[in-house]
């Protein structure tokens, strides 16, 4: 009979309890290693990677909402901006492209933004990544060129089933009952290959189709032809970058002069998107704080199982040490269940941690296009198999102990 | 090959010592098989205790198989008792939910010899238990127990066999057919044997009986025949 062997008999002896103290931290360990993964992929994603943007130059009114509004597709721009105003921050030294949109259309839940075509040609929406209509990459079609064409975002033509020459009438709004362009019948020429950004949830137009769909006013539509009247929701800007990858230091003074116009600010991603971390910081850590009680609690059967099985097993552990077993083996034979158990329930949990971001990361992407990976390796997930097996020989120390100190003939009863 | 001298175990409470074992000599020759009797709470089971090194003598020198148990750390007399002794209990203490031939695989565990099943298969035919080494101990009757525990007891040819009233919870016929498998098998393997009894059926098959008289504790144990 090998060591092995006899582990794995007292673990069968059991296994009802070891299957429920297994569950238990399997639970507490994915939940734990599922909301780290969620943390560390949402930083990534939001301050890390970013989405391509330097700063949005936008009326004025919330950054957060601005922020919101031009990069993840939610809330409402808070004003509009004069496209001479655009005009005259393009041309500072400091800004090396800027592309102007159009925000408060809509159709079938998803956003339709009117954007300047630089947008699909030049803009890297990561470094070194640009929009592609490639078959082999998941797009199809072209970039727009007449006023009723559109291209769609991945994640839209997905959730709508859209094909190339499928036509739509924008909404003019973003709620529901909101009026729709009736006369305004746009076709998809394209569909954008996935980027895994919040830009595969949304359809865009040609900037100038926003001021001649029908039903705009005068207003609008002259500003189709005169740009001194022309305005937009605001613009994308790339910035210059000094070596190492940080903004120019005059950036700044180009944000103070921005923000003390009356007419406009200048939101920087980065400053501003980690405000809606921490808004939302809260809901991470109240799980983490949960994923820890779970695993202390299931660390805590795992001691409760380990008592119970050591009473039942004083028998066997005295018989074992009449045949010869030393104190050492009985010892070590409790630290290694309380050590296999830990250290499979942590796996499990892992496992499990990663299908809850899998499932999670579809309901993500669904409202938000970003994509989390469920095979992203997070720092759980090289902390928490030591320190749960670390936990797990702790809650077997006292059991080994008695076990180790137990006295051979008391327990065999066999004394006269 | 044992050798006793000068044995003592007392049991010290608050108010006095008990001494329950109190062997000034006492011998027994390499492959010699001895019945002990005497009446309960004299010290039998004790004395085999002492001898497979579970309890350590109050003073006095224990020496088997040319090892000093007496004076043994606590591993040594591990090391001694997985290397050198054979026990069987009078309730077999089988280990539950292990099959016979894991109970006889587990005698063979904690000796330095490899445990090899092929052996523990032929013990386990040679007792008679062949055709149910995968039944556990609640599938078996107590005769069938007691043969399983013989087989354990004697899977890791030891030098030593201590047999504490291996028949106590057996009817008539299988408490002859224990103690004649007991027995023959020592034979074979060159084993000695020293039997723990009160029943003196059981007790007249052995050539060498021994009285171990709680009258006579203070003086010499009293060699009978």
């Amino acid at each position: 009979m090998s060591f092995g062997r006899i582990l794995l008999h007292n673990i069968r002896r059991h296994r009802f309890s070891t299957i429920l103290a297994l569950i238990s931290i399997t639970l507490g360990v994915g939940l734990l290693t599922a909301v780290v993964s969620f943390r560390e992929q949402s930083h990534r994603h939001f301050i890390t990677e970013g989405i391509g943007v330097d700063a949005i130059l936008g009326p004025k009114g919330s950054p957060l909402q601005i922020a919101l509004n031009a990069l993840y597709n939610l809330e409402e721009m808070p004003g509009k901006l004069k496209w001479s105003y655009y005009e005259n921050v393009r041309k500072d030294p400091l800004v090396v492209d800027a592309i102007p949109f159009v925000t408060g259309h809509s159709y079938a839940g998803f956003r339709v933004n009117a954007i300047d075509d630089r947008f699909f040609t030049s803009f890297e929406y990561q470094s070194g990544k640009r929009f592609s209509f490639n078959l082999e990459a998941g797009g199809q079609g072209r970039l727009f060129k007449a006023r009723e064409e559109a291209v769609a975002g991945w994640a839209v033509a997905k959730a709508l089933g859209l094909h190339l020459g499928d036509t739509f009438n924008p909404v003019c709004g973003v709620h529901s009952g909101d009026p729709v362009h009736m006369h305004d019948r746009i076709t998809f020429v394209g569909i954008l290959a996935p980027t895994g950004t919040p830009y595969d949830r949304a359809i865009y137009i040609p900037l100038k189709t926003f001021y001649t769909l029908e039903g705009h006013g005068a207003s609008v539509a002259a500003m189709a032809t005169d740009p001194n009247q022309r305005e937009i929701s605001g613009a994308y800007l790339k910035l210059w970058h000094i070596r190492g990858g940080a903004m120019h230091p005059g950036v700044q003074n180009l944000k103070y002069e921005i923000d003390q116009s009356p007419e406009a600010q200048l939101v920087v991603p980065s400053e501003v998107v980690p405000r809606i971390l921490d808004i939302i910081g809260w809901v991470d850590k109240v799980l983490f704080i949960v994923g820890i009680l779970v695993t202390l609690l299931a660390i805590m059967f795992l001691f409760v199982v380990l008592i119970t099985a050591l009473r039942e097993q004083r028998r066997e552990l005295a018989m074992m040490r009449m045949l010869g077993a030393n104190r050492r083996t009985v010892f070590g034979l409790i630290m290694s269940e309380a050590v296999f158990l830990s250290v499979v329930g942590t796996i499990l949990g892992i496992a499990f941690g990663h299908s809850l971001v899998s499932l999670g990361s579809h309901y993500i992407a669904v409202e938000t296009g970003m994509q989390f990976a469920s095979n992203f390796v997070s720092s759980a997930d090289i902390w928490v198999l030591p320190s749960i097996t670390l936990m797990g020989a702790v809650a077997g120390l006292i059991p080994a102990v008695q076990a180790y100190r137990m006295s051979i003939l008391r327990n065999l009863n066999i004394t006269e | 090959m044992i050798e006793v001298r000068d044995l003592c175990l007392n049991y010290s409470t608050r108010e006095e010592t008990l001494r329950v074992i109190n062997i000034p000599h006492w011998s027994v020759e390499k492959g010699e098989q001895i019945a002990i009797f005497g009446p309960s709470g004299s010290g039998k089971s004790t004395l085999l205790h002492i001898l497979a090194g579970v309890l350590v003598p109050s003073s006095g020198r224990v020496v088997v198989c040319d090892e000093e148990v007496s004076t043994m750390s606590e591993a040594q007399r591990d090391r001694f008792r997985a290397r050198r002794i054979g026990y069987v209990f009078q309730n077999f203490n089988l280990l539950q939910g292990y099959c016979a031939l894991d109970n006889v695989l587990m005698g063979m565990t904690f000796c330095s010899v490899k445990p090899d099943r092929k052996l523990a298969r032929l013990l386990l035919e040679h007792v008679g238990i062949g055709a149910r080494l995968r039944h556990t101990p609640s599938e078996m009757s107590l005769g069938e127990q007691q043969r399983v525990a013989i087989a354990r007891a004697l899977a890791k040819k030891p030098e030593v066999v201590l047999a504490d009233e291996p028949t106590g919870s057996l009817d008539p016929r299988n408490k002859a057919q224990v103690v004649d498998l007991l027995r023959s098998m020592c034979e074979e393997q060159g084993s000695t044997l020293i039997l723990v009894s009160h029943e003196m059926d059981i007790i007249g098959q052995f050539e060498k009986q021994v009285r171990f008289s709680d009258i006579n504790r203070t003086g010499e144990v009293e060699v009978m025949r």
